[in-house]
């Protein structure tokens, strides 16, 4: 009799020991700061105080407003957007006298970042937001980026960004990596009315083969950033812009984005590729751009996206390809070509591609490529290499 | 023994019989344009339809054909893959397209593939319709038309037919004999209307399905009056101009399209009986316009995203019990132009830049 009431109370002693201490860890991880007034808490008037305050936040709910504002993230955090009422506008503006020059990006151009996610600590994540770089007033020469992670893992799901233009140089969001080799994640997200580049995912040196040296095979085997860029929309307005660009040292997995160019806006890309061996980028759609993907080095895999009504080639091919399989793509309606081979040697890594009028299929295959695909008014199946 | 073999000889020539018939009545009458394949040739399509015995199969080589066509008979009308090309393309005469059929509002029209009254089914495979330089003065110009005729458009272009009176990609009359089309994975390239369906009837008196297509740099891609019962769905439209899908009578649904490009509306309706579900709408000035008292089939599940006005605009009543619910608004000015008390819950709003409702006037 005395033995079962010591093993109870042992027990309960136990049983709230524990109770008592995942209290404290759970108190730890929902530290809920709120921006605005909208719900009841820790309130702040501007984001970045609430990001500034000590102990940190790991969560911080914006309220429906205009914040006049210029990020700095450097702790993890959870900085959402929340609903209330029948708004659900959460907009990170410009402040008054514009954004000033904040980062170094490509290991040397300056750049003002709106908002800014620098060597953090742990997982950012960004959700329900709107970055509006309107008025941004950034100087000559200095690019602009609506969001940028710089060696900084996390996910952007449902961020707004828009009007990053500054005179040639403005981008919508930006992942750059480096040596610890941060895991990003950009979904559902909607980025326009950018007069460079929508999404960019780079090493800590930017696009430097895409730019310098097509082709070249500079990367790091074991790349400096992993990077899912999902279901986004993103449409460019102006010419030579690159809607989406995956640069060396990056491993990717890019599904069902919708890449839109405009028309008379001549130059631009869907999407860029020069990613490590093992990225794939499947699922994707892409309209009315100069041309839709550009594979710049050997090792990704371009499978099933689907190509309509560019003014340009679907898919143009600039490395020789040892590892890359391009199959299974749809390039429709298109004013010049499906894809464009360029003479490189491709073996059998592209087949099964399905062409529907244009002028050639493939264009500028290699001698003996057997040209696998589906042709439906099509002048030219394959046009060899000259 | 005398029965077995009277029983298995009796056997014998009932087969022989029923599989020279069914040969007969089965084998297919093949006919080339052109010269890429062996057999009965033609130097142009009409010829080879117009030719005894009728052609069930007419495959048309590539190459450049100017010429208007005419079906009155059960026909499948196909381009072929010849060598490094499958471009097979009509183009208009020399002097223009003439004026060889009346459309149901009266007006004169220039038809380069004109399907008349055929009671079976007509299809149309892998051929260009180009309109381009079609010449026609006062008439309208449509690139095919199918006047109460069942069938399948499948892997067909119309690029350029616009002009005159209006330019119709397709046009689809339905009639008394009720019949059902089929267009699918074709391409509408820069014409007036893409696609234009109607019956001189108020009840159905044609059944369309319209999935797969792709249509461009349309003034309105999809033209939808009375008279006809529809399924449009998973259809992709990069309008550049003014309405993606239109729909100002028949009955039907309108499901899984994307359509982009800065229209003025991505889906009107002026007509109570269509649901429009799970349609994706970027880039519209207005995502849907539902111009009409009472909605009474479903609008849900939509995805309207950077949208300048309205996602959806209503005026009327959603229906009892409410129709219009679980659409998502994205990055656009305000969700919904809806009346006063309009539930919003079930819907989803992100980046809603004003409000995500504004009552109407």
């Amino acid at each position: 009799m005395l033995r079962i009431p010591f093993k109870l109370m042992l027990t309960l002693l136990i049983s709230a020991f524990v109770f008592a201490l995942g209290g404290q860890e759970l108190h730890a991880t929902t530290l809920t700061y709120i921006v605005g007034t909208c719900k009841a808490g820790t309130q702040f008037s501007t984001i970045q105080a609430a990001l500034n305050k000590s102990p940190a936040a790991n969560v911080i709910e914006v309220c429906p407003g205009t914040y006049p504002e210029q990020l700095t993230i450097i702790n993890a955090v959870t900085l959402e957007g929340v609903t209330s009422g029948i708004s659900s506008a959460i907009q990170i503006t410009s402040p008054a006298t514009g954004l000033t020059t904040n980062a170094t990006i490509n290991g040397s151009d300056p750049a003002a970042v709106h908002v800014f996610v620098k060597n953090a600590t742990g997982a950012v994540n960004l959700t329900n937001l709107i970055v509006d770089s309107t008025k941004n007033q950034v100087a000559t020469d200095v690019f602009l980026v609506g969001v940028l992670y710089q060696h900084s893992s996390g996910t952007v799901n449902h961020v707004i960004a828009r009007h990053q233009e500054a005179g040639g140089l403005g981008f919508g969001i930006y992942m750059e990596g480096g040596t610890s080799n941060p895991s990003v994640t950009v979904e559902n997200c909607s980025v326009h009315d950018f007069d460079f580049g929508g999404i960019y995912v780079t090493g800590p040196l930017g696009p430097t083969d895409v730019v310098e040296d097509p082709g070249a095979t500079s990367e790091i085997a074991t790349g400096q950033i992993t990077a899912k860029v999902l279901n986004n929309f993103v449409s460019s307005t102006t010419a030579e812009a690159h809607n989406m660009l995956f640069g060396s040292s990056t491993l990717v997995t890019v599904t069902g984005n919708l890449s839109i160019g405009a028309p008379n806006a001549a130059g631009n890309f869907g999407m860029t590729v020069d990613a490590n061996t093992g990225s794939v980028i499947s699922g994707n759609t892409i309209i009315g751009t100069q041309t839709g993907i550009s594979l710049q080095d050997d090792g990704p895999f371009l499978k099933s996206n689907k190509m309509y009504q560019l003014t340009g080639d679907g898919i143009f091919v600039n490395v020789n390809l040892k590892t890359s399989q391009i199959t299974g793509n749809t390039i429709q309606d298109t004013s010049f070509d499906g894809i464009d081979l360029n003479c490189k040697t491709v073996g059998t890594l592209v087949s099964s591609n399905t062409f529907e009028y244009l002028v050639s299929g493939y264009i500028a295959a290699p001698s003996g490529f057997p040209g696998s695909g589906t042709y439906v008014a099509v002048q030219n199946d394959v046009s060899v290499c000259p | 023994m005398l029965r077995i073999t009277f029983k298995l000889m009796l056997a014998l020539l009932i087969s022989a019989f029923v599989f020279c018939f069914g040969a007969r009545t089965a084998r297919a009458t093949t006919y080339i344009v052109g010269k890429c394949k062996v057999g009965t040739r033609f130097g142009k399509i009409q010829d080879a339809l117009n030719a005894t015995p009728e052609p069930t199969i007419v495959e048309v080589c590539p190459g450049e054909y100017p010429e208007q066509v005419t079906i009155t008979k059960p026909v499948t009308l196909q381009g072929v893959a010849f060598l490094n090309s499958s471009f097979a393309t009509l183009v208009p005469p020399s002097g223009g397209l003439m004026h060889n059929a009346t459309l149901l509002n009266g007006n004169p029209a220039a038809v380069q593939i004109l399907v008349e009254n055929v009671s079976g089914a007509v299809n149309l495979t892998n051929l260009v319709v180009n309109g381009s330089a079609a010449d026609v003065g006062g008439a309208a110009v449509v690139g095919i038309l199918y006047e109460n005729t069942p069938g399948t458009i499948n892997h067909m272009v119309t690029f350029n037919v616009s002009g005159g009176t209006g330019g119709f990609g397709i046009y689809l009359a339905g009639g008394s004999a009720n019949p059902k089309v089929t267009i699918q994975n074709s391409t509408f390239d820069h014409d007036d209307t893409g696609l234009w369906v109607q019956s001189n009837s108020t009840s159905s008196e044609l059944t369309a399905i319209i999935e797969n297509n792709l249509a461009t740099f349309c003034a309105t891609c999809i033209d939808v009056e009375a008279g006809a019962t529809l399924t449009i769905s998973n259809n992709m439209f990069n309008t550049n101009g003014r309405i993606g899908i239109e729909l100002n009578g028949s009955t039907g649904s309108v499901t899984g399209n994307t359509i982009v490009g800065g229209g003025q509306f991505g889906i009107a309706t002026e007509i109570e009986g269509f649901s429009i579900t799970s349609n994706k709408i970027y880039d519209a000035g207005l995502g849907i316009l539902l111009d009409i008292a009472v909605v009474e089939a479903n609008v849900t599940g939509n995805t309207l995203t950077n949208i300048g006005r309205f996602g959806i605009s209503f005026c009327g009543s959603p229906g009892t019990p409410n129709k219009v619910h679980s659409n998502t608004f994205v990055d656009s000015n305000i969700g919904y132009n809806a009346p006063s008390g309009f539930p919003l819950a079930g819907n989803t709003f992100i980046g809603v830049t004003n409000d995500a409702v504004e009552p109407c006037n």
